[in-house]
């Protein structure tokens, strides 16, 4: 069994469009024009079980409307679904006792109230029994390293600690399959990279599917085994992340400042933007030519820098450099 | 059994989370209280002739304490809350949940509206005592079949503000009718009982749902009769009834249509 079948998955709707102007506004009230979108046109696709799916694309691409879709919130247009062998519209409930979703931007905590007490909550909802939901707390826990602040309100607390009572939250009845939007929105590097080891203990451990979106590169890069591109509400590209990071994922970017105006070394593989006179510079390194630790290297043997970040490039410019090179494979 | 524990769990989380604004229900003790000593104080005046359409002054006052008693204290902001989650985008939590969407917001509401009937109970007796005196001719063995007339009363009103709310998965801006609601609860019950309407108007108001929110409850409470109550609280139940039909069927007609904000 599949853990994600789609056929043809198709959902639009109607939005209500207005031209500018008080007169318009009169005239949409008297006589309201609709405009149809198609927010997925057509997604076929199969996630095996145990698979780790980057479902990326650039916002409004649609990524949020079908992982609706697939936990049975949205009703599809038209086109088959089969999550976990269940018809999200048919068998929502019996589905949602067995998938766990994180929205990074929404919470399902109660702000004023502990986390212990929406795990509560989420144990009564999922049907656990209260022996079966001590330990699970206490297991999830230990993993997410919640016991200091498990009992302080939620409100009280930073976005990291949410996020990850959020996460262990979607994790309380032990889903087969988990969905995650976005769920390192807005975390600090250190905190995003935990969550990350979390979910892969997840996936490691229990098997848990996972299916991800997100618009930081390295989420994709460390977690995931598959990732799929979405555009327009159409998958663009379908590819293994091992092979996404030699055509795209291994770019980084290096962004280097000195005391003095340096005239940067020309390298294989690097290209460089000098900015300031000479007193800063962007370095795009392609560490398949050339590893990043050598060019490193060459910038401190020039002297004089007082500062350097390495960054990966933003989502947009890779999935850019992902829609160019589609664009010239398709004739 | 599982089911029904869900939702008792569900109340009472939503009690511990009510305890919390503290802030918003002294206000509205605050608020109660102005509205009805200036109420009274009003009342003072027009009873200067003897009693009017039945009501004697101080039965009047003790009405216009339940109906409001059920406003504030019963009342849910269902209807808001339903509209956040729609704009913000956190219903596809609700909606993801193996619970069924309407019977959560009811049990979410329970514990707020738990809360709020016996902290408004002990203003609203304290009150009517104050001002008024004692109701003429009540007595303790009336406050069950009250209690159930109110218990109706909140149920109708929750489904009514639900049903409006659910408006707000088809529709962009739904504002409007709460306002129409709401100005129909005024007239039809709220601050005046169904008698004081022109003769014409009081079979119509009967006949609607909105008066059996606050004429039932404030009219039995003032003027309790077995007689009374089998007139009055049989249709409270029927509409209670209708309403929760029509919200589920509003409800599985309406979340076909959803649109989730942020995706």
């Amino acid at each position: 069994m599949k853990a994600i079948e789609t056929e043809n998955l198709r959902k639009s709707y109607r939005t209500r469009v207005k031209a500018e102007g008080l007169k318009a506004s009169f005239r949409a009230l008297v006589k309201p024009e609709w405009r149809e979108i198609e927010a997925v046109r057509g997604v076929s696709l199969e996630v095996e079980q145990g698979e780790i799916v980057a479902f990326i694309g650039p916002n409004g691409a649609g990524k949020s409307t079908f992982i609706k879709m697939l936990c049975g919130i949205l009703h599809p247009t038209s086109g088959e679904i089969s999550v976990l062998g269940l018809s999200p519209i048919k068998e929502r409930r019996r589905l949602s006792m067995r998938i766990g979703t994180v929205f990074g931007q929404k919470s399902q905590l109660w702000l004023h109230l502990p986390a212990v007490d929406s795990f509560t909550l989420l144990a009564a909802i999922y049907e656990i029994d209260d022996k079966e939901k001590k330990r699970r707390v206490s297991e999830l826990s230990e993993l997410f390293e919640l016991g200091d602040f498990l009992q302080t309100p939620v409100r009280k607390l930073s976005l990291g600690q949410r996020i990850r009572c959020e996460v262990a939250a979607s994790l309380l009845h032990e889903p087969e399959l988990l969905f995650l939007d976005e769920p390192t929105i807005g975390l600090d590097v250190v905190v995003k990279q935990t969550i990350r080891e979390l979910i892969l203990r997840q996936n490691r451990e229990r098997g848990t599917t996972v299916f991800l979106t997100s618009h930081d590169p390295a989420d994709i890069e460390h977690l995931c085994n598959r990732a799929v591109v979405i555009d327009h509400g159409d998958i663009v590209l379908d590819s293994p992340v091992e092979k996404l990071k030699c055509e795209y994922l291994g770019k980084k970017l290096i962004d280097v400042s000195f005391s003095t105006p340096q005239a940067l070394p020309e390298l294989d593989g690097v290209s460089s933007k000098a900015e300031a006179g000479g007193l800063k510079a962007t370095l795009t390194v392609d560490t398949g030519i050339r590893p990043i630790g050598e060019v490193m290297e060459r910038l401190s043997l020039l002297g004089a820098v007082t500062d350097i970040t390495i960054s990966n490039p933003p989502m947009e410019d890779i999935i850019a450099a992902i829609f160019q090179r589609e664009a010239r494979r398709t004739p | 059994m599982k089911t029904l524990r869900k939702y008792a769990v569900i109340a009472r989380i939503s009690l511990q989370n009510a305890i919390h604004y503290r802030v918003a229900t002294i206000s509205a003790f605050l608020f109660y209280t102005l509205f009805i000593y200036v109420f009274t104080m009003l009342w003072k005046a027009i009873y200067q002739e003897g009693s009017v359409h039945g009501y004697s002054y101080q039965q009047i006052v003790w009405y216009l304490i339940m109906t409001e008693f059920v406003g504030f204290a019963c009342g849910t902001g269902i209807f808001r809350t339903m509209n956040e989650d729609i704009k913000s985008g956190s219903v596809a939590y609700l909606l993801g949940r193996p619970t069924h969407y309407v019977f959560y917001q009811l049990a979410n509401s329970s514990g707020q509206v738990l809360i709020n009937a016996v902290s408004f109970g002990f203003l609203a007796a304290l009150l009517g005592l104050v001002l008024v005196g004692p109701l003429p001719g009540f007595h303790p063995a009336s406050l069950p079949p009250v209690c159930l007339s109110v218990v109706l009363a909140v149920m109708i009103n929750f489904f009514f503000m639900m049903l409006i709310g659910l408006s707000s998965f088809i529709m962009e801006e739904n504002f409007a009718l709460f306002l129409i609601y709401q100005k129909l609860n005024f007239m039809l019950g709220m601050f005046l009982p169904v008698e004081f309407l022109p003769g014409w108007l009081q079979p119509v108001a009967k006949s609607l749902p909105f008066s059996y929110m606050y004429w039932a409850p404030g009219k039995l409470f003032v003027n309790y009769s077995p007689t009374l109550f089998w007139q009055l609280v049989p249709r409270q139940a029927a509409w209670a009834a209708v309403l929760i039909v029509l919200t589920l069927l509003v409800y599985r007609a309406s979340v076909r249509r959803l649109q989730v904000n942020g995706g």
